[in-house]
């Protein structure tokens, strides 16, 4: 059943990253913008693991046992689900019609961001019983907050 | 960088699709080029000129981010 789950999911994602490449490619949509929205949300993804393997780390310190596998896939699903979300975000950042409404999207978004981080670090606390994960929440919610903060300033510039 | 697509295109009578099909990149690619979301590569601003029969610096005007 493991290996079902680990080989089929591979499996499913590549065959969908190959799809999606073809349907992209016969609307000309392997170009160069296209490259750099999915460059940057990758160099994105890159922080926002970076971010979750300091959280993992502390999380240790703090007492909080996580084995091998489950640790490797909390960042697996960190690194591929912030990938897809920044370049979708991207994506339709890059579609707005100026500077400032692309500004007003942004900060919508880091509130959605926040919230779900914050609930999602609700319920595995209540689901555990380990208050402590709260505390992996800080982080990430205080890095939203200085983005929030910093796209406010630059849109009342 | 600012630029005249949009006033070329209407000039033109060229919609975004015929302007990105013209250049090989998407429609997406000239939405954003189109309202300054995207500073295009030197190889695509010089094709989108060359659509509109015009030199880049005729398509794209250079303006300095203000600090």
């Amino acid at each position: 059943m493991v290996y079902l789950g680990i080989y089929g999911g591979l499996t499913i994602g590549l065959l969908g990253w190959f799809f999606g490449r073809q349907a992209a490619a016969k609307k000309r949509g392997l170009d160069e913008v296209y490259h750099y929205i999915w460059g940057k949300a990758r160099s994105t993804s890159w922080y926002i693991t970076a971010a979750a393997i300091y959280v993992l780390m502390t999380l240790e310190l703090l007492g909080i046992k996580l084995n091998l596998i489950p640790a490797l896939s909390i960042l697996l699903f960190v690194m591929l689900s912030s990938w897809a979300i920044s370049g979708a975000f991207f994506s339709m950042k890059l579609s707005e019609p100026s500077a400032t409404s692309a500004g007003r999207m942004s900060l919508k978004l880091s509130a959605i961001i926040g919230s779900v981080m914050l609930l999602l670090f609700s319920i595995i606390s209540a689901v555990t019983g380990e208050w402590r994960f709260l505390l992996a929440a800080i982080p990430p919610i205080a890095l939203n907050i200085a983005i929030a903060a910093s796209l406010a300033r630059r849109m009342n510039k | 960088m600012n630029n005249r697509i949009r006033d070329l295109r209407s000039q033109f009578n060229m919609t975004q699709e015929q302007l990105a099909e013209a250049v090989g990149v998407s429609r997406q690619s000239i939405i954003a080029i189109e309202n300054d979301r995207y500073n295009p590569s030197l190889e695509l601003a010089y094709n989108i000129s060359k659509a509109f029969q015009r030199s880049i610096e005729e398509v794209f005007i250079f303006e300095k981010e203000a600090e």
